[in-house]
């Protein structure tokens, strides 16, 4: 094992692997800050230019742009509030005050060592643990699917502020904007209004684009008389020191702990563990009513838990042939392009391709964290544009993303109804945040509930069955408890105000 | 006078020559109607390789998923009929789709299909752990308890659909059949052990058959061809007994109205492409020797597969 | 507007909230299933209907509670509301921000449309430009440019890069 590493470490050093490594984390980057572009639609495009590599090669640019994305989805969630993926949604919540509040730039240095320390983490322990990793993603039925995703549902309070009945009625908004479209267990179509644009239901880039997007554009519009604060200030970049960011060890161990853990499960992956970490480290929090304003650990969290999914989600890929995430479903096509057989016998077959790609996966890291520290700068400067330069791109980089990502023009104005609706959600105090927690988490919850129903025999008792699920359903019900809990204290503390 | 007509007759004649020679002079798009990385995706971009090799022209491949794969045909019925814009799906797939659902489009009908390329099977597997070495063997258990045991597909109203009521129907197994939202899934339920069969296309999970953990008990059509010795002998559907052929045959479609010089010109390229070494090294390694169509016999196929599912559906399948 | 009179007009915004929530979670009772499939289509005890119209119910019951909390607070507000002079005055206050955020919406769906129909190149032009002048600037060299170049950018990263079907 270790001596396969050395020898994929030395492969990823050849000039050609290293500078296509390079280019594809730089890319990724880059295409992940853009508002409404995401890392699957980026390595697509990427598939057709790396057929005439060898297969290492084209791996390692397409494992450079995923990494890349990760970080760069945060950077626009973070600037503008339109994350570029449902994972970097979740960063937005503080890093978007953090922006408004004129620290951008620690935001956004914030978000690239967590991201580097999740990669890191989640490495390690994936390298290391290999035959854990592969048993978790095995053994992780759907039971124990649905059961985590009630369990970042239930979550809920800790990504509002004020009223948790506004919080829980943006999530049951975004439950039923979520099951629209066909049913995945019977092929029954719901909500549908007898379009067959809406077959499949809202489509899922163009609801995060619209209500995090249009959305804020909509409401920022009142701003746009005032120039930004960034401008008044002197222009002063702030990074946090690396001190700084290991005093706030709590935020980034859960972090990391939640991407290790949650994110070998396919299918709930980077979208589950993020809101799962965020949840946790707010509730643990010494000063809990500071998230949502601009806390910093409440970027450290998702971001190290975004990243740590990185390592969980590509070892089942490559010891089971399993996708993760899209991303690892379209590398998986790659290596069958490039000759090779994903699947329970790759690590003997393709041992040398395995080994380069987890090198490089540390490696793209690295990469990762030396670029964005560098360009930094580059996108404080862009924020610092006045609004009315600024929003007619952003409204244009939504519009096409939104288009890209399904190659038709259907979700571009789902994304614009989205927008508006949000918006006026938002006006009335419900935080849109639940309303994307309830489009993101719904569908997996439903659809794992029913298939694990099925393959039970409707045996409802099928989610206490076994160790981890009566855990799961334990720590369910405290969350519960405490929602009540936190809801009274809510409601002692606004009658006396 | 006549001089001058003459010469516009021929300017003219030479003029569409000019014209009609030039197909294709730019980039030919292949919609797939279904995610990236899945496997009728993955056989597409083996197959583009190849094509824009024989066609002259890049081809750029884009995936317009959803609607249980109706929407990127739904794309490609409303394209220029021009030989720009074809469909990549597999024949089972449309045909399921318009069979049982009300669709604004048949497999057969509204759209031109110009050949086919690759042709597999419709497998069952099951679990080493479960210790099932044929069909037979489990539909027999499945009788003794109905409804207890199940049979894992890749999604409603396809080609796994249709053979697992098959088995049912003609047989009588009682097997609960749970819908996955796809192929990922269900081979992750596969390999994890969470159901008793599993119903997929071949040649997918062929790498775990061979290293063991899956047995294959059975299967839709011959897998005489599949590049896996110890299973080319599997027993079919019907030699078992079941009057239906399950597979599913990837082909290219182009919308209605194309030009018949433009079909002429597709087929050669698509015969060329799919008799190439290159798709044949690529098949190979995927599981299957590919297999071609012309437009003929692909319509040949399409009819012959939609009239079993429609005998199927009318005597087993509700709704 | 004294500060009650403010709260009161938010109170009538949050009854009216309250009114589209309700609307929606009954009219999911009747838009859960327009292709009419019978209800006994469904496996291990839960139909393709149980979650949508579980949600459904639950929203109902919250959107209730919101409603009356809202209308109750709304009655026990002794200022008077008038909606008409408040909508006047909410436009006569506002008119520029309002007419931004409408004029948005609307550039957006017809830049929407244009795609595919006109040159991508130039509705993205014609769209940027028009969008730097809504927001009420005034500087139209730089908004040229800035327009011809952020096109060229789109262009080359989403037609050329991309190979969008546009």
């Amino acid at each position: 094992m270790f001596e396969g590493l050395i020898g994929g470490f030395a492969n990823c050093f050849d000039p050609i692997n290293f500078t296509l490594l390079f280019l594809g984390t730089f890319l990724g980057l880059l295409v992940g800050a853009l508002p409404g572009l995401s890392s699957p639609m980026a390595i697509i495009i990427l598939l057709p230019v790396t057929y005439s590599l060898e297969a290492l090669p084209a791996l390692l640019v397409m494992i450079g742009v995923y990494v890349g994305t990760k970080l760069g989805g945060s950077f626009s969630a973070i600037l503008l509030r339109t994350p570029g993926t449902p994972a970097s949604a979740c960063t937005a919540i503080d890093g978007f005050p953090m922006a408004e509040n004129g620290q951008a730039s620690l935001a956004l240095g914030y978000a690239t060592y967590s991201s580097f320390f999740g990669g890191l983490t989640s490495w390690i322990i994936a390298v290391t643990c290999i035959p854990i990793i592969s048993a978790v993603a095995l053994k992780s039925s759907n039971a124990d699917i649905a059961l985590i995703g009630i369990m970042g549902l239930v979550m809920v309070s800790a990504f509002t502020r004020g009223s948790m009945l506004k919080g829980f009625i943006g999530v049951c908004i975004g439950l039923l904007i979520g099951s629209m479209g066909m049913d995945k267990s019977d092929a029954i179509e719901r909500f549908t209004f007898g379009s067959l644009d809406l077959l499949t239901g809202v489509p899922f880039a163009a609801a995060l684009v619209g209500l995090f997007g249009f959305s804020v554009v909509l409401s920022d519009l009142s701003l746009m008389k005032t120039t930004s604060q960034l401008i008044t200030e002197k222009f002063k970049i702030e990074l946090p020191s690396f001190k700084d960011f290991c005093k706030r060890w709590r935020a980034w161990s859960i972090g990391s702990f939640f991407g290790a853990v949650v994110g070998a499960i396919p299918g709930v992956g980077a979208d589950g563990a993020t809101w799962l970490a965020y949840g946790t480290v707010k509730n643990n929090s010494k000063n809990p009513e500071k998230f949502g304003l601009g806390e910093p650990d409440g970027v450290i969290a998702p971001e190290t838990a975004n990243n740590g999914t990185t390592g969980g989600a590509m070892v089942p890929m490559l010891t089971l042939g399993i996708p993760g995430d899209a991303s690892t479903a379209i590398m998986i096509g790659a290596l069958y392009l490039h000759g090779l057989q994903p699947g329970v016998t790759l690590m003997k077959t393709g041992a040398e391709v395995v080994y380069g790609m987890l090198a490089g996966l540390l490696l793209a890291g690295i990469m990762m964290f030396v670029i964005a520290m560098g360009a930094i700068r580059f996108f404080v400067y862009i924020l610092r544009q006045h609004r009315s330069l600024l929003f007619p791109f952003v409204m244009v980089f939504a519009t096409l993303g939104a288009y890209a990502s399904y190659n038709e023009i259907f979700p571009v104005y789902a994304a614009i109804f989205l927008g508006v609706f949000g918006f006026l959600m938002e006006e009335r105090g419900f935080p849109v945040v639940t309303i994307v927690l309830g489009v993101i988490l719904g569908p997996i919850i439903e659809y794992n509930t029913r298939i694990a129903l099925q393959v039970a025999d409707a045996n409802w008792l099928t989610f206490m069955d076994t160790l981890p699920r009566i855990i799961i359903l334990g720590i369910i019900i405290f969350l519960v408890f405490n929602e009540i809990k936190q809801g009274l204290i809510r409601e002692k503390l606004s009658k006396t105000k | 006078m006549r001089n001058i007509f003459l010469s516009i007759t021929f300017i003219i004649f030479g003029f569409s020559q000019i014209v009609l020679a030039d197909y294709p002079d730019k980039a030919i798009r292949i919609i797939v109607p279904y995610k990236a990385g899945g496997g009728t995706d993955t056989i597409a971009r083996g197959f583009a390789g190849a094509f824009s090799k024989a066609a002259g022209v890049d081809v750029v491949i884009t995936n317009v998923n959803g609607g249980a794969g109706s929407k990127g045909v739904i794309q490609v019925q409303k394209a220029k009929a021009d030989g720009y814009t074809l469909l990549l799906t597999g024949s089972t797939d449309m045909i399921g789709l318009s069979t049982f659902r009300k669709m604004p489009f048949k497999a057969v009908g509204s759209l031109d299909p110009v050949g086919g390329i690759y042709t597999t099977p419709t497998y069952i597997l099951a679990h080493k752990d479960r210790g099932y070495t044929s069909l037979e063997e489990v539909i027999k258990k499945s009788k003794a308890n109905p409804g207890k045991l199940t049979a894992g597909i890749g999604g409603k109203f396809g080609a796994h659909d249709v053979l697992a009521n098959a088995v049912n129907g003609y047989k009588n197994a009682g097997f609960r059949i749970i819908a996955y939202d796809g192929g990922a899934s269900l081979k992750k339920a596969t390999i994890a052990n969470e159901i008793d069969i599993c119903i997929i296309h071949s040649p997918v999970l062929l790498n775990e058959v061979k290293a063991g953990l899956l047995n294959v008990i059975g299967t839709g059509g011959s897998l005489a061809k599949i590049t896996y010795p110890k299973i080319q002998g599997t027993k079919t559907l019907r030699e078992m007994g079941i009057p239906a052929d399950v597979g599913v045959t990837r082909g290219l479609w182009a919308p209605k109205g194309t030009p018949k010089d433009v079909i002429k010109k597709l087929e050669k390229f698509i015969k060329a492409a799919a008799t190439s070494e290159k798709f044949k090294k690529f098949g190979n390694n995927f599981g299957f020797g590919p297999k071609y169509y012309s437009s003929k016999a692909f319509l040949d196929l399409l009819n012959l597969e939609q009239s079993v599912y429609t005998d199927i559906k009318g005597k087993f399948m509700s709704k | 507007m004294n500060k009650s009179q403010k709260i009161k007009a938010e109170l009538f915004k949050d009854i009216i909230m309250g009114i589209i929530i309700l609307s929606i979670s009954v009219g999911c009772f009747f838009t859960y299933n327009p292709a009419d499939a019978p209800l006994e289509v469904g496996t291990g005890g839960m139909t393709f209907a149980t979650y949508p119209l579980a949600v459904a119910s639950l929203l109902t019951i919250l959107g209730l509670i919101y409603l009356l909390s809202s209308f109750l607070k709304y009655i026990k507000n002794s200022s008077k509301f008038d909606l008409l002079s408040n909508i006047k005055n909410a436009v006569k206050n506002n008119q520029s921000l309002y007419f931004k955020r409408l004029g948005s919406v609307i550039l957006l769906i017809i830049y929407a449309r244009m795609i595919g129909e006109i040159n991508f190149f130039i509705s993205s032009m014609i769209f940027l430009f028009t969008a730097f002048y809504l927001f009420e600037r005034r500087d139209y060299l730089k908004m040229s440019v800035l327009s011809v170049l952020g096109s060229g950018f789109l262009y080359a990263l989403f037609i050329y890069f991309l190979k969008l079907p546009i």
